[in-house]
């Protein structure tokens, strides 16, 4: 074994590690998965995280070992779409700057009242924005 | 000795009256016949006139409840300081067409603003590629756009952020605060404490008192 692939090894398990970690924390920081074992009672937190892991987990080795999931077909694409825009949509409203803004806002506004009109006005937003960016041609060009 | 125990909390809103008791800062539990004394004492002279924010401090209330009950034992169990925030008059009629408009204003800027953020989100994640590699694992077809894939993220978008929020439907979804309501209530003790701060030090933030108030609490 030379030197250069014990070199690449230790270089991979390390990145790999520091990774993970970064993306967990994330995951955790934006208090996902209290508010999920808010909605669920408190229980199973525990496998929660083991959740977040296989996830993470799949998601690296899927770069060497492509998966072969064709036997679900279109349903597989559904499930997995309707999955990812659970995830993304509380990742999107639960980072800090949406989340102290719109208290502030209220406040200063005084629309306190009104509150539910605003987050639903948010919610819509990131909805047409998506079917926006998606459908209509021209916004994939920017990577 | 006679112990009497009192907690202020770290704000009162007043309403047109200006000779504030001991009764209107905060609560006193003890013997029933001094606590009907106690609550009467006067314990600040407000100038009336305009909305004004004072700082009185528990000390005060507590020399006031000694001058008067000889030998009382006074513990305090709230806050240390309280801000009196002084209104002359009751909340004045409310404008709905004003409200209306700041309302539609608002949901504009948080609608664009929300379609902004997301779509730059977009761009920084590179969430295409990923959706065109999600859809050749489960179809092995090479689309430059899944229409099923995106279609039920929209839907998973939007499910996503309403779960978080809980507050689209009457029927909650769990009994504690919603995460809104917690950084609601958290500004607003920061607000407070912040004021207590600023009333009590005059060093860096000039004199005792805050003339005007920064927003009007709507009941």
């Amino acid at each position: 074994m030379s030197a250069g692939i014990l070199a690449e090894i230790i270089v991979g398990l390390a990145s790999g590690l520091m990774v993970a970690g970064g993306v967990f924390a994330v995951v955790v920081i934006i208090s996902i998965v209290p508010r999920m074992a808010q909605l669920s009672n408190g229980k199973h937190i525990l496998l929660y995280e083991s959740c977040i892991s296989a996830g993470i987990s799949t998601g690296g080795w899927h770069l060497l070992y492509p998966l072969q999931l064709q036997m679900f077909g279109e349903f597989g694409n559904v499930v997995c779409g309707i999955f990812f825009g659970v995830f993304v949509g509380c990742l999107a409203v639960a980072i800090a700057e949406v989340l102290d803004v719109i208290p502030i806002l209220c406040r200063r506004s005084k629309l306190v009242q009104k509150l539910p009109w605003l987050l639903l006005a948010i919610s819509l937003g990131k909805t047409a924005g998506t079917l926006a960016y998606f459908l209509l041609p021209g916004f994939t060009q920017y990577k | 000795m006679e112990i009497l125990y009192f907690k202020a909390p770290r704000m009162v809103n007043i309403i047109q009256k200006k000779r504030i008791t001991v009764g209107d800062l905060g609560d006193l539990q003890g013997k029933p016949e001094l606590v009907h004394r106690a609550k009467k004492l006067p314990v600040v002279q407000l100038r009336g006139g305009e909305k004004e924010r004072k700082l009185v401090s528990v000390l005060d209330v507590i020399q006031v409840i000694q001058q008067e009950i000889k030998g009382a034992l006074v513990v305090n169990l709230g806050s240390a300081d309280v801000v009196v925030s002084y209104k002359p008059r009751a909340q004045q009629k409310t404008n709905f067409i004003w409200s209306g408009v700041k309302t539609i204003a608002i949901c504009g800027v948080l609608f664009f603003g929300a379609m902004f953020a997301i779509m730059t989100f977009h761009t920084d994640a590179a969430v295409p590629d990923v959706f065109v590699e999600i859809n050749r694992i489960f179809t092995g077809r090479e689309e430059q756009r899944p229409i099923w894939l995106i279609g039920s993220y929209a839907v998973g978008l939007t499910a996503g952020s309403g779960i978080f929020f809980n507050h689209f439907s009457k029927k909650r979804l769990s009994d504690d605060p919603t995460p809104v309501e917690v950084e609601f209530a958290d500004y607003e003790k920061k607000v407070e404490e912040c004021l207590q701060e600023m009333l009590s030090d005059e060093v860096n933030f000039g004199q005792g008192e805050l003339a005007g108030s920064t927003e009007e609490l709507q009941e």
